[in-house]
């Protein structure tokens, strides 16, 4: 497996790990009357915007994270250290997944305004675009891993 | 028109040029080393750009680094 590859794969982990745990926890706190759900909009502004530098600051660590544990095993491995280089083949590939990730959103976005359109509640618009949110970081991850390993 | 297929001579130039190694030929051009494996199996069709930083190295036309491997024109 390639270094570009360990990178991908770590953080797609690091994103599944990330955002399990912080819907995990905001579930557990809405069970317990910890926000204010007579405004469902404020909820879900509120839990979205603060998911938003959370997905960052666990994206910094996990490639913190990564980077060290590659330098660890290289050295163990008595291997060369990978050079953290993004070229135009790494660009050319985020730009690729980036542009599958969208259309992915996209599908989601139309599903929650349909659900809407179906007199279906708020929660269930939100969620849908949250779960689509998530889902298109993923399908992005998984289709650059491809492209590495397909080209 | 159909899409070419774009062959390279870049493994056989590199033992050519003092045999040298991928990690030292894609320090030259700015890459990774996974990019050089990729443009030598063929699975990835370089730019332009790097396509005439490779011939440079390799001190030859970029046409005799690169050249289409099969032609189905319409």
């Amino acid at each position: 497996m390639s270094y570009q590859e360990r990178k991908t794969l770590t953080n797609l982990i690091g994103t599944v790990v990330v955002n399990v745990i912080y819907w995990i926890i905001i579930y557990n706190r809405y069970l317990n009357g910890a926000f204010d759900t007579e405004n469902m909009f404020r909820f879900y502004a509120i839990v979205i915007l603060i998911l938003v530098p959370i997905s960052i600051a666990g994206r910094i660590v996990t490639t913190i994270v990564f980077s060290i544990i590659n330098s660890i095993i290289n050295e163990v491995k008595g291997e060369e250290q990978d050079e953290d280089i993004i070229d135009e083949r790494d660009q050319l590939y985020e730009l690729k997944a980036m542009r599958v990730s969208l259309v992915f959103f996209s599908v989601g976005f139309v599903t929650a305004l349909l659900l809407v359109l179906f007199n279906y509640s708020v929660s269930h618009f939100f969620i849908t675009i949250i779960i689509f949110g998530f889902l298109s970081e993923v399908v992005g991850s998984i289709y650059t891993l491809c492209k590495y390993r397909l080209g | 028109m159909a899409k070419l297929d774009i062959g390279n001579n870049v493994r056989k130039l590199r033992f050519l040029t003092e045999e040298m190694t991928q990690q030292e030929l894609a320090k030259k051009v700015g890459v990774s080393r996974q990019t050089i494996v990729a443009i030598e199996k063929g699975s990835y069709s370089p730019t332009l750009e790097l396509a005439f930083k490779l011939a440079t190295v390799f001190n030859k036309p970029v046409d005799e680094v690169f050249y289409v491997e099969k032609k189905d024109a319409e």
